[in-house]
Formats: C-alpha cells, sequence, structure tokens
C-alpha cells in the first residue's frame, strides 16, 4: 500500500533536489539538468515554489497547494 | 527493499516495529527544537532534516527519489495534507455527494468542479474556518464563473432555485440537458446583478432582497436588476412584490415568461 510522507514546507527545495529539480529565476521548479524545462501541475501549468504542495506518480506529477488541485489529488488517492 | 527498511539502514536502527498501524505517517520535519534525528510515537515518526548531517541528508533524499520511483510513496506538504484530508472528510457528506451526483451531466464540466469546491468552501466557512485563500483559489482556477458560482452556493441556490428551475424544464417534452445547460451558464453569468426567487423566499424578503440589490447595484453604476422566478405561485410574487416595488424604478419593467421560468428587468435611475 502506498504511503504518503509528508513534508515541513521549509524542506521543499530539499524534496526537490532529491527529484533533480530546483528553482530558477522567477521562483518556478525546473529540471535540474534543464534549467529551460519548467515542471508542469496535472492541469500543465507552471508550479511556483510557493505553491509547490508536493509530487504524486504519474510519472512524476507536481501537485498545487491550490483548493481546487487539493481536491483533484484527494481523488488519486481514492 | 522497502523504504522503512532504507531508513533502517540509514539510520541503523529497526523502525519495522514502530509501524504498528496503517495510520502510522512518516514526516520530514525541520525543528531547531528537536535535537535528536527522530521521534517516533504509535502515530508518526518524526525525522528532523535539521538535525541530520549533510551525508546522512544525501542518504535520505536518495532513498525517497527511490521509493518514488518504485511507486511506494507519494510526498506531500504538511499543511497540504491536513487539508486533503479534510476535503476527504467533508466529501463524505451525503448532501454534498446528492448535490454532486445531481448536477452531474447537467451543468459543464467545469462548474461541476468549480461547484465541488464552492460546497467544500461552504463547509468550511460554516465550521468558521478562514475562507478567504480557499475563494482566491477557486476564483484563481475558474474565474468569475467560480465566484459567481461561489455566491450561488453560499447562498443556497444549488438546492433551492437551480435544481427547481431543472425539475421545472425537465416536465416539457422537448427537453434537453443543453437546454438547461444554456441557461445554467446564464444565471451563473449574470448572477451579481440577479435575483432569483423560489419557494423559499416570501414576500417580505423578496421586497428586501431588490431594495438592497438596487442600493447596491447604484454604487458601482449598474443601472438594472434581473429577477427570474419559476412556478405560478413565485412568478406572482414577483409581479406583485414589483407592482409594490415601482415608485423606485426609472420605467416599466420588462417581462418575459417561458416554460415556466419568468425574468424581469428592472431599469432605475
Amino acid at each position: 500500500m502506498k504511503t504518503t510522507i509528508t513534508f515541513d514546507k521549509t524542506l521543499s527545495k530539499d524534496i526537490l533536489f532529491a527529484f533533480g529539480k530546483e528553482i530558477d529565476a522567477e521562483g518556478f521548479i525546473i529540471v535540474s539538468k534543464s534549467p529551460s524545462e519548467r515542471v508542469l501541475s496535472p492541469e500543465g501549468g507552471n508550479v511556483a515554489l510557493e505553491e509547490f504542495a508536493g509530487i504524486t506518480q504519474g510519472s512524476e506529477l507536481f501537485i498545487k497547494s491550490d483548493l481546487p488541485s487539493l481536491i483533484d489529488f484527494s481523488k488519486r488517492l481514492g | 527493499m522497502s523504504f522503512v527498511d532504507k531508513l533502517k539502514d540509514i539510520f541503523k536502527v529497526d523502525m519495522r516495529g514502530w509501524f504498528t498501524t496503517k495510520k502510522t505517517q512518516i514526516i520530514i520535519v525541520n525543528n531547531p527544537a528537536q535535537k535528536t534525528p527522530f521521534v517516533h510515537s504509535e502515530q508518526n515518526l518524526k525525522i528532523n532534516f535539521l538535525a541530520l548531517d549533510s551525508e546522512v541528508k544525501k542518504q535520505l533524499q536518495l532513498a525517497l527519489k527511490e521509493a518514488f520511483d518504485e511507486k511506494e510513496v507519494d510526498l506531500l506538504e504538511q499543511i497540504s495534507k491536513e487539508r486533503v484530508e479534510d476535503i476527504k472528510e467533508k466529501s463524505k457528506n451525503p448532501k454534498t455527494q446528492e448535490i454532486l451526483e445531481f448536477y452531474k451531466g447537467k451543468i459543464p464540466d467545469d462548474h461541476l468542479k468549480a461547484l465541488e469546491a464552492c460546497l467544500y468552501l461552504r463547509s468550511v466557512f460554516l465550521e468558521g474556518g478562514n475562507i478567504k485563500n480557499l475563494k482566491l483559489d477557486i476564483i484563481k482556477r475558474f474565474g468569475d464563473e467560480g465566484r459567481n458560482i461561489s455566491s450561488l452556493c453560499s447562498a443556497g441556490y444549488f438546492e433551492g432555485y437551480i435544481r427547481q428551475v431543472y425539475e421545472e424544464m425537465s416536465t416539457t417534452s422537448s427537453f434537453t440537458n443543453e437546454d438547461f445547460k444554456r441557461y445554467f451558464r446564464t444565471i451563473v453569468r449574470i448572477s451579481p446583478f440577479a435575483i432569483f426567487v423560489s419557494e423559499d423566499k416570501d414576500k417580505d424578503e423578496l421586497s428586501g432582497e431588490i431594495l438592497h440589490k438596487i442600493s447596491v447595484h447604484k454604487n458601482y453604476g449598474v443601472k438594472f436588476l434581473a429577477i427570474h422566478g419559476i412556478g405560478y405561485k413565485n412568478i406572482q410574487k414577483i409581479r406583485k412584490v414589483v407592482y409594490d416595488l415601482h415608485q423606485y424604478f426609472d420605467s416599466e419593467p420588462e417581462y418575459e415568461e417561458k416554460s415556466g421560468i419568468v425574468l424581469v428587468k428592472i431599469n432605475f435611475k
């Protein structure tokens, strides 16, 4: 059964680092090896560090912290 | 190797016996007050990232990535996790489920998603929770339509007027869901400038609401108001109240009646 590991918001950059991601000059999450490539949320938009809520499967889906995104994520959990 | 086994290797402690229930959580914290690398209880294992040396941090980060790639874990920030748990809890409410089930397929999918978010917003509000940022989230995702659906939802229109419109419209032989969707889009679009009248609104309430809306509209330079009603009794109620208030209007109200629904347009100075 899949576990959800929770992390403190102040550790967001450390978590992203583990996934080969960092933050660009405008505050968006990017692929470290391909700095021009910003990661996408399930809705297809860029994800700013301040709105980063987590990572879920598919292959890597970056969850935003706004209410509609968290409602969508809650349905993925089942 | 499971994530827990990886933790055992990293911290040199057998943690497997700590996860006696499925509800035991793993939380990575950033706590300057906690000197030890981890603290465990029956409810959770808290790993203090701040207390780890750089090598252990790297090992933990690698273990997280591997566990994710093996589809063993998701990662979620603490406050968002609490919000997700609250969303799941409130989504079990039978009334919420019934409303969403009723409107599924009857309103555009995007509006249904907005309604779901607004029902959650309403339940947080009724508990005395702070909804300011949640409402901004809805407006940011769904725009003015999201804002309007939120207002309609909090006023109970999805249980009242809008539902009654569907039930009234669906009795006509030529009815299609597309007819209702079209009218629903209109309701959402014009709702800031409209009053919707159903059985639960008596004449005094309607009268008060019309005068209040006129006052608010004037402040924003809007010089019209639309009143929607369904069913014979409500239509008569509207006609009576509009007649009693005619001194406040600039011109004769315009009436349009179709399929048991009336639309009255009022202009004022």
